[in-house]
């Protein structure tokens, strides 16, 4: 069971309290008449399904019923950090990957 | 031709449930707090228009720290999220608090929505109370989690609530109206052990 | 007969009684099953799972694997429990299991006969796999039913369980998992630090290998220390001591996962801990060794022979040899010689034991053979004498074979860390040499082991270590961890094992005593190529059964090791999945069961419907009236009664479950443009619009009434199915994909208790309930919207139709909806209104062609429902783009249609074929299929609503609704879906 930080109640919360709603930081299309068939299907159906860091849109529906954005390790399934529905991550999958490198440095 | 017989007009959630037999020494005491004015308020926060608005009518400021809630006699405000809040007045003033807000509030981008009718509120006291919420709710209701005048909204068994935890050690609890018979019923169980009792 | 009541131990006076299999026994308080079962003699407990051998108390904990008994009778039965776990209460029944007629004369014991002539053949390893791999069509007939009869333990209850379990959620900063001395510690440490610590231990005596120890003057202090630690811990506010509650799992987050069984009003606990730090101090568990008739009842592990006599005043026998190949064992033989019984061997498979131990062997008389081991134990049914042989310096071969008499054998193969909860963790245990075990190592974040549990077995080493963890723990939590006294004595952890994985010698040598795997199948299984230990696991179902794989994991690595010719730390372990203990169903539903299973939300109105005989039914989370049955009437006569009385008169139904949001703010119109497909903007004030909404991939989402109460404030009602969904949905557009347009929702939904008021006397009902309201056309005419207010309540007056007839939809504030459906009912008493249910709705709108949930499946585009035409072209919508895909508009698309018996009394079957054959196949061609039925009593037929391919061009044609499943085929007409008021005459009337 995860316990996970809401960004807006500003506390940990039992996962029990949260429903999952895809990925995060898919922005809608600004003038949907005009955009392309393969656009748009891009935008309604094309999801990039990463093993490792994912950032993913969640919604606290037992709580304050806010969406916001989570950083999870879909491998490890730790959620790295949790952010505010317009913020950008600050771990990424690009972060990771040069902690790592800087780590192997290190030893 | 069917004709049922209904005495009263008015009839909170729990009405049917006050026939209740207490138990002797219960550890769980249960009082509905019938048809307080309940009012959903959402604003923008930053907003000071909005926010010295509010405080004139209620004669307190919005809670804007998250999960805080403020009391002022009969009115209570509860924060739900950082534009939303939940205000408790006397019974039958939500009518008057709800033109109050919308007049001071004239032209603003706000919304003043009664929802009194659509919730009750439930106080629940006693020695059993500690563990009932541990069987009941995933919130950590410890006092060092969740201390005096907190409000969080998590589930209650298989319902959601509003919930705040009073001066006396009491909870307040905010449950939806249909789900009110549930919630009783499940109290009823799951308070068997140490005795229930309905003021 | 061999154990006897022998000292007092630790038990209380208290005399119980019991049974097992209906003879009465005698018990102590704080005895558990198993050892008043042996104090009163009782040496076989039951059969094994395959072979059914006679099988007795092997242990004193957890890791039981012999004596397996069935707790409790009827619906309290509990099968399969372990009784070294279950404490003996007054009156408790316990029954034997597996056997048949009694445990000592069992007639499938034949089993273990035919194991021994054919060996490979019934029951041996692999052999699942093999059965799984004849012909399929036999399993079912044969081979499941003559296995399921010959292996299985114990027998489910067949009735309802009467107990009540509970599911808790706990919160600690420090969980400390093991209440033995070095759990105690850490525990007491921690909590000194006023953090919140909560303490797990399986044993309804804390104290862990404490418990061993003679409860002797000489060891009065280390009780002393263990009682004042645990009534220390006990009295402190921040600590929640869990005693028989066995932590079974660890899950993402820090969750720990934990059984407590407890008496009283409730049976059983499932406790959820989420925990900021833990500590393992779960202790170790010993092993068996590996050698003939190893599961002989009487044949058990040497801790446990000790704790019986220590702990539960229990001597296993009366003469007592002891097999090791490490020093531990060696305290058992002289706590049994020291309290005067007869130890006649001690057998120990190492050249040099240390001096000490040779002494003490020496100064108690006890004959002590090194170099040697137990070849098998013997005895017809229990232990009553063991063959003991000179093991050759190679370790390959025995000699010198020779009987010792004995009653009871204790053995020790060394001793097994329990690293469970911190391999959950993620980290895969790694082997350490000295103990030949496998151990923690890098712990898992969060995480300390400690004590025996990380192969520190030193009593004040183990504490120390314990001590540190709560020391680091508390530090990082910000606090700071408390002194404690360490205990007043010492016990030396040094085992000096020199591995001993099996005897080389013949005879049935038990790797797994509970799944009666052997020492042979695991070499055959290697044989057979299943040499990984997963695979190992799998082919022999080694480690699968109720200890799962305490005693037995380790032996069987090390055999496979060798086997492979690998070191023990290549060959590695299986990977620890929770839970580690059989865990009961009960606690994972806690009281969410019966009522409390599915929540029943109520209406307003729900008492009223309850006084007047409404049959329920139920409604997503609701219990709707179904019909109102006068007396005598069936189901098929009130609803046909009522729908007749709705189009003829007038009748009043509950509709409060529809959804009800309000939508605010000066964008709100702009808003409802993009979520429906038809215009809102140009909605009247005082008007209400019917509208649809589609989902982003074209397919019709939910239908519903808005109206508009002011320029800028909308009322939506949603399908009661869609209610929460919309909600949601409509919150995520305004917050993540518009969040410029000044638009604020509100659910509304438990507000108002709704009612319909439909038929030709609708009006006039209304008029008469509501006087101060001019319900005249011109006043207030179709798809107008009325506020008003009636004794207290605040009322909502939609003039909609959703039955063809003329019709209101009354909103009233929840308080008072009982009161206002009175007063409704009350002014339609002159013209005989009657309230309807749910079937009654369903036939008006099935009449009237209306689509609902049944229709609107998640498949269907508005083209499929004839509302293509709804669809603004002047605005872009929710769905618009997709809905022109070519599969979505395509001409042969099954499309809404009216179907029609052509015998008007044949029904048709809701989710019937639609077919062109009249006794079609089933390779017949489908062309559609029926979604909702009923009786109209306005057309005097069975009428039904259904999607036929190309529908919209086929009215007039016959065809049938075929149900094979029901033999059903039926044939039918092809019409309109609106049988009723096509041009909607009456709902403007």
């Amino acid at each position: 069971m995860h316990h996970i930080y809401c960004p807006y109640c500003e506390e940990m919360r039992e996962e029990e309290e949260y429903s999952y709603t895809g990925e995060a930081h898919i922005e809608r299309p600004k003038d949907p008449a005009a955009i392309s068939d393969e656009a748009w299907a891009d935008y309604i159906f094309f999801r990039s399904n990463p093993r490792g860091i994912h950032h993913e849109m969640w919604y606290h529906a037992a709580g304050c019923r806010r969406y916001f954005n989570a950083t999870r390790d879909t491998q490890s399934y730790k959620v790295h950090e949790t952010y505010k529905m317009g913020e950008m991550p600050t771990i990424t999958a690009a972060t990771v990957a040069a902690n790592q490198v800087a780590k192997g440095d290190a030893s | 031709m069917t004709n049922v017989d209904t005495s009263t007009s008015m009839e909170s959630p729990l009405h049917h449930r006050v026939a209740h037999t207490n138990a002797a020494n219960a550890g769980v005491v249960m009082k509905e707090d019938k048809f307080r004015g309940q009012l959903n308020l959402r604003g923008n926060p930053q907003d000071a228009a909005f926010t010295s608005a509010v405080e004139k009518v209620l004669g307190v400021a919005l809670p804007m720290a998250p999960s805080s809630s403020v009391r002022n006699g009969d009115t209570v405000v509860y924060w739900l999220c950082p534009n939303e809040w939940l205000l408790i007045v006397a019974s039958g003033t939500q009518g008057q608090v709800e033109a109050d807000l919308r007049s001071a509030m004239d032209g603003q981008h706000i919304a003043v929505t009664d929802i009194s009718s659509g919730q009750t509120l439930v106080n629940l006291s006693g020695t059993g109370v500690a563990e009932l919420m541990q069987k009941s709710t995933v919130y950590d209701c410890h006092d060092s989690n969740f201390p005096v005048g907190k409000v969080v909204q998590t589930t209650f068994a298989k319902t959601g609530t509003t919930m705040c935890k009073l001066e006396d050690g009491s909870y307040d609890l905010v449950i939806r109206r249909s789900f009110s018979d549930y919630f009783f019923l499940w109290l009823q169980d799951a308070s068997d052990e140490y005795g229930l009792s309905v003021s | 007969m061999s154990g006897f009541r022998h000292g007092a131990g630790r038990l209380g006076d208290a005399q119980l009684n019991f049974t097992f299999d209906g003879k009465p026994m005698l018990a102590r308080a704080g005895d558990t099953v198993a050892s008043a079962l042996l104090a009163n003699g009782v040496e076989v407990v039951g059969r094994s799972f395959k072979y059914h051998r006679p099988r007795g108390v092997t242990s004193s904990g957890p890791e039981e694997a012999g004596a397996l008994v069935t707790i409790g009778a009827g619906g309290k039965a509990d099968p399969n429990a372990r009784a070294t776990m279950e404490p003996v209460t007054q009156g408790l029944e316990v029954f034997s299991q597996n056997c048949f007629p009694s445990p000592k004369f069992d007639l499938m014991s034949v089993n273990g006969l035919a194991g021994a002539i054919l060996p490979g053949s019934l029951f041996s390893a692999g052999f699942y796999y093999k059965t799984f791999m004849w012909p399929a069509a036999l399993w079912y007939k044969f081979y499941e039913p003559s296995i399921r009869a010959a292996a299985g333990m114990g027998v489910p209850p067949k009735v309802a369980d009467p107990d009540i379990y509970d599911r808790i959620q706990m919160f600690c900063d420090v969980a400390v998992v093991g209440g033995g001395s070095a759990g105690l510690s850490a525990a007491l440490s921690a909590s000194q630090s006023g953090l919140r610590v909560v303490i797990f231990d399986e044993h309804n005596d804390l104290g862990g290998q404490l418990l061993n120890e003679a409860n002797s003057d000489q060891n009065a202090d280390l009780e002393q220390w263990r009682k004042d630690t645990i009534a220390a811990l006990e009295a402190a506010d921040n600590v929640t001591v869990l005693a028989r509650a066995v932590c079974w799992g660890r899950f993402d987050g820090n969750m720990l996962a934990a059984h407590q069984s407890v008496d009283g009003k409730v049976r059983q606990n499932y406790i959820k801990v989420q925990a900021k730090k833990i500590i393992i101090a779960a202790g170790a568990i010993e092993r068996p060794l590996v050698f003939g008739n190893n599961d002989k009842p009487n044949v058990m592990l040497a801790s446990a022979a000790r704790r019986m006599l220590n702990h539960y005043g229990t001597a296993t026998g009366k003469m007592l040899a002891v097999f090791t190949n490490n020093d531990s064992a060696y305290q058992t033989a002289f706590d049994y010689s020291d309290a005067g019984i007869k130890v006649s061997a001690v057998v120990d498979s190492r050249q040099y034991p240390s001096e000490a131990l040779v002494d003490g062997c020496m100064s108690r008389g006890i004959t002590l053979h090194t170099q040697a081991v137990v070849t098998e134990a013997k005895g017809w049914q229990a232990v009553r004498s063991i063959e003991i042989a000179d093991l050759a310096a190679n370790g390959q071969s025995v000699s010198n074979r020779r009987r010792v008499a004995c009653d009871v054998l204790a053995h020790s193969g060394g001793w097994t860390p329990q690293v469970q909860m911190a391999a959950h963790g993620g980290k895969p245990p790694i082997y350490d040499k000295t103990i030949a075990a496998f151990v923690v190592g890098d712990q898992a974040p969060d995480t300390y082991s400690v004590g025996a549990a990380e192969g520190e077995n030193g009593l004040l080493a183990g504490v120390a270590q314990a001590l540190e963890a709560a020391k680091a723990a508390c530090a990082e939590l910000g606090g700071t961890a408390g002194a404690v006294t360490a205990p007043p004595q010492d016990r030396d952890g040094a085992t000096n094992i020199v591995p001993l994985w099996s005897v080389p010698a013949k005879g049935k040598q038990l790797v797994d005593i509970q799944h009666d795997v052997t020492a042979a199948d695991v070499v055959q299984s290697h044989s057979e190529g299943f040499v990984s230990v997963e695979h190992l696991k799998r082919y022999t179902t080694l480690g699968m059964a109720n200890d799962q794989g305490r005693t037995s994991n380790v032996n069987a690595l090390a055999i496979m090791a060798e086997c492979r010719g690998v070191s023990i730390a290549e060959a590695g372990t299986t990977r620890f999945r929770a839970p580690i203990a059989p865990v009961s169903m009960g606690g994972f539903a806690g009281r969410e069961i019966g009522k409390h299973f599915k929540p029943v939300r109520r209406t307003p109105m729900q008492e009223w419907h309850e006084k007047a005989g409404a049959v329920f039914v139920q409604a997503g989370m609701y219990m709707r009236p179904q019909y109102y049955p006068q007396a005598g009437e069936t189901i098929d006569d009130a609803y046909e009664r009522e729908t007749e009385h709705v189009r003829k008169k007038v009748g009043i139904c509950d509709v409060t479950s529809l959804g009800k949001i309000e939508i605010v703010g000066p964008d709100a119109a702009e808003f409802l443009d993009r979520v429906y497909i038809n215009m809102f903007s140009t909605l009247k004030v005082g008007k209400a619009r019917y509208g649809v909404m589609l989902r982003e991939d074209g397919i019709v989402y939910d239908d519903g009434t808005t109206s508009r109460f002011a320029e800028d404030r909308f009322f939506m009602t949603t399908t009661t199915a869609k209610a929460g969904p919309v909600m949601a949905y409509l919150e995520r557009c305004l917050e993540i994909d518009w969040p410029e347009l000044k638009v604020r929702v509100s659910s509304v939904s438990e507000r108002w208790g709704a009612m319909a008021v439909a038929g030709p006397d609708a009006r006039a009902t209304l008029t008469a309930a509501f006087p101060s309201v001019d319900f005249s056309n011109e006043a207030f005419p179709f798809m107008g919207v009325v506020h008003a207010e009636h004794n207290g309540a605040k009322l909502v007056i939609l003039r909609i139709s959703f039955s063809g007839e003329m019709a209101y939809e009354v909103y009233a504030t929840s308080e008072h909806a009982t009161d206002i459906w009175q007063t409704v009912v009350d002014a339609g008493q002159a013209y005989d209104i009657v309230p309807y249910g749910l079937e009654t709705l369903g036939a008006l709108r099935i009449e009237k062609g209306h689509v609902t949930g049944a229709e609107l499946d998640g498949r269907v585009t508005l083209g499929d429902v004839h509302m293509d035409g709804m669809a603004s072209k002047k605005k872009w919508f929710v769905g618009k783009n997709l809905k022109q895909r070519e599969g979505m508009v395509h001409p042969d698309r099954p499309q809404l249609v009216g179907l029609k018996s052509v015998d008007p009394r044949t029904p048709i079957s809701t989710g019937s074929i639609l077919v062109t054959e009249a006794n079609a196949t089933a390779g017949a061609d489908k062309q559609g299929w029926v979604s909702s039925m009923t009786y109209s009593p306005e057309l005097g037929s069975f009428i039904a609503l259904g999607f036929l391919r190309g529908g919209k061009d086929r009215i007039g044609e016959r065809i049938y609704a075929a149900y094979p499943v029901k033999g059903k085929n039926v044939e039918v007409e092809v019409v309109s879906n609106h049988f009723v008021d096509p041009t909607n005459d009456r709902v403007k009337g």
